[in-house]
């Protein structure tokens, strides 16, 4: 086995438990929000019996501890169950929206690390009003929050100036294909993803700043300046790139902070993710996708942290995997 | 050495940091020249000032510095550094003055492979293209004589002994050729095993290439293999200067006298050397007359109020103390 493939084999058992612990502590959190999914099944003025007759049906009679327990053995044996309000399986219906979250994810990652990696490094070369108004503009940056930019966004470009459309990912009836197809995404993705990117945006300029700065004080700097190579290559070449090793390790950690900013983005802009599908299954009290969306969602985040470990050693070559 | 033949000029050069305790006064008026093909050395205890003084001279002094007053002139075009813009002093720093640090742990880049800290100075200075480049530094490692350089150039730095990275960064800097190298403690952070191997390595590459050489150390003992000239450095300022011969046999500051005695030999051992009582003084506040005078074992009334001069006592021979002149 090349040593790659029995790191990564050995990271995931370790992840394992931490799996347990997500499921246990979802589970928990969504059955004590209030509402019961009965209701929401048979209406409100429901015949008692017939309410008694779907509670059943879910299992949702049992006590709670039981309820858990057949949940976890189905987990491992790959069921994550029906819901409630879909006939449809819970893993179909999340496996056709991963995708959408995917891209949109990506897309925001991308555009993040790109911008944010460049106005970083650029303003922790160049010390001064530069710099001073990009911190101002990263506390901004940080502060929003997404839904409210969200909508901002929208009602500007796609209300106001009508640059962009009201929302979803593909026009409806327009049955594009090939190249027009994907223009046509990336047209629906502009907004949502610049929304989701904006947060990620000013945190990575932010942690790039500050890396680069760290970077510029080090002993091989001065080196480099001593041949007398150009500074854009002593700052580009030598501080960013010792630098960049915590900006990854950021990104790959963010990557459950930007699935949660997805499940807002997703919602303002009708994104068909998995973010709208979760808001869609928490407002409907639809158990079963509701966990299955946040197994799914710890499996991304667990993988993001594979590849980070992963770019980690091929950043820094001190670092061998073991 | 004649005048017309230097290569290095440093006159009256005054060096400051700014610190939240005070202004340090770090080189404090020191003048002295450098011929060509000459090595000369800086000597004195941690903290006189030599390290402020080897990077101002390839002006790469931290942030915080300032050069005050003063010129280094570099000839034959009579140019004076401290007054060159940034981008003029690119084209001097590896290309006509070359810089070996003491920490050859910290001073090479971790990420980048050998070859290519190597290279990058070529491709700048001699416009080559990096193949190229990368073939004159399997060249360079082969002739400071580094085993299987072909395979060295594409190892990082933690791949290597202490030696070997130090051999590395002498390549780096030797490898446009530069008129004057300037060595910072260049063995200061080796074992004691490898540092001879360094410092002949040394010696022989500013024989066959014919350079000029500063050597900033604290170790009086390793100035002899490889230096003509010696400049003893005390709180910011020169207490003597002298053709290495001369200065070992007959020195003249009491300063040179007590680091000549720290010296171990093979009748004294390290732990009984015979040094200077106390510590250098602080440089925010440095003491009045005779910067030595608190830890000199002859000072009197007029060493504590005034200061002596640097004068010249024979032919390139020159002592700042009441008691010579
Ligand atoms: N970056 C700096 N900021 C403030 N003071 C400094 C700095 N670098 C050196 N100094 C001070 O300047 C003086 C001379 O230091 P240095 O040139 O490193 O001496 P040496 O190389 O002889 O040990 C010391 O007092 C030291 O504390
Ligand atoms: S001038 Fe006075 S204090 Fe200074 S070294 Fe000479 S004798 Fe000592
Ligand atoms: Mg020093």
């Amino acid at each position: 086995m090349s040593p790659l493939v029995a790191f990564v084999i050995r990271r995931l058992l370790q992840y394992i438990p931490m799996i347990l612990v997500v499921i246990v502590v979802i589970f928990i959190l969504v059955r004590m929000a209030p509402g019961d999914p009965t209701y929401i099944l048979v209406g409100e003025v429901g015949d008692e019996s017939f309410v008694q007759a779907a509670r059943e049906r879910l299992g949702l009679n049992k006590p709670l501890h039981e309820q858990f327990l057949i949940y976890i053995l189905n987990v491992f044996r790959g069921d994550l169950g029906y819901s409630y309000l879909r006939s449809e399986s819970v893993s179909k219906l999340i496996i056709d929206r991963i995708p959408a979250t995917l891209i949109l994810v990506l897309t925001a990652m991308f555009i993040s690390a790109a911008v944010g990696i460049i106005i970083g490094t650029i303003s922790a070369a160049r010390r001064g009003i530069l710099d001073i108004s990009l911190s101002l503009l990263t506390l901004f940056g940080i502060s929003i929050p997404y839904f409210w930019l969200g909508q901002m966004i929208l009602i500007v470009f796609s209300v106001y100036l009508g640059l962009f459309p009201l929302g979803g990912m593909i026009s409806v009836g327009m049955d594009y294909q090939g190249i027009n197809y994907a223009l046509d995404i990336i047209y629906h993705l502009t907004l949502p993803a610049l929304t989701l990117a904006i947060f990620n945006i000013a945190f990575t300029t932010k942690i790039t700043r500050g890396s680069v700065l760290e970077a510029l004080t080090q002993d091989y700097i001065i080196t480099a300046r001593s041949k007398g190579i150009p500074e854009r290559r002593v700052i580009f070449r030598h501080a960013l790139r010792n630098a960049l090793i915590p900006v990854v390790t950021y990104t790959g950690f963010n990557t459950g902070v930007l699935l949660v900013g997805a499940i807002l983005t997703e919602t303002v802009f009708a994104w068909p993710g998995m973010g709208s599908l979760l808001y869609d299954s928490i407002r409907l009290r639809d158990y079963p996708v509701v966990l299955g969306i946040f197994i799914y969602g710890s499996i991304m985040v667990i993988i993001a942290n594979l590849i980070v470990d992963i770019l980690y050693g091929i950043l820094d070559p001190r670092i061998r995997m073991r | 050495m004649f005048s017309s033949s230097k290569i290095l000029e440093v006159s009256n050069l005054y060096v400051q940091y700014l610190t939240l305790q005070g202004i340090v006064k770090a080189v404090d008026g020191v003048s002295f020249s450098v011929g060509w093909g000459e090595s000369f050395a800086i000597v004195g205890e941690s903290g006189s000032g030599k390290s402020t003084l080897a990077f101002s001279v390839i002006r790469l002094l931290p942030e915080n510095s300032r050069i005050v007053n003063g010129k280094i002139l570099l000839y034959p075009e009579n140019i004076d550094l401290v007054k060159l813009p940034e981008e003029e002093m690119r084209k001097i720093r590896g290309r006509r003055i070359g810089m070996i640090f003491q920490d050859p742990m910290t001073f090479l880049n971790p990420v980048m492979r050998i070859g290519d800290q190597i290279a990058e100075a070529i491709i700048y200075h001699q416009k080559c293209s990096p193949t190229e480049a990368k073939r004159k530094a399997v060249k360079l490692l082969e002739k400071l004589r580094i085993p299987d350089a072909s395979d060295v150039v594409n190892r990082y730095p933690h791949q290597l002994s202490g030696g070997m990275k130090q051999r590395v960064v002498i390549a780096m800097a030797i490898s446009c050729n530069p008129q004057l190298l300037i060595a910072d403690e260049p063995t200061t952070a080796l074992d004691v095993t490898v540092q001879a191997e360094v410092l002949e390595l040394l010696k022989n590459l500013i024989n066959e290439y014919n350079m000029s050489l500063i050597l900033v150390t604290h170790d009086l003992g390793i100035v002899a293999e490889i230096c003509d000239r010696v400049a003893i450095m005390y709180a910011g300022k020169i207490m003597e200067i002298g053709d290495v011969y001369r200065l070992y046999k007959n020195p003249k500051h009491p300063y040179t006298i007590g680091l000549l005695n720290a010296v171990p030999t093979i009748y004294k051992s390290k732990n009984e050397i015979a040094g200077i009582k106390g510590s250098p003084p602080n440089l925010i506040n440095p003491p009045i007359g005779c910067r030595f005078h608190p830890r000199c074992p002859y000072v009197f009334d007029k060493c504590k109020i005034y200061e002596p001069p640097l004068i010249e006592i024979s032919k390139s021979n020159y002592v700042a103390c009441w008691l010579v002149g």
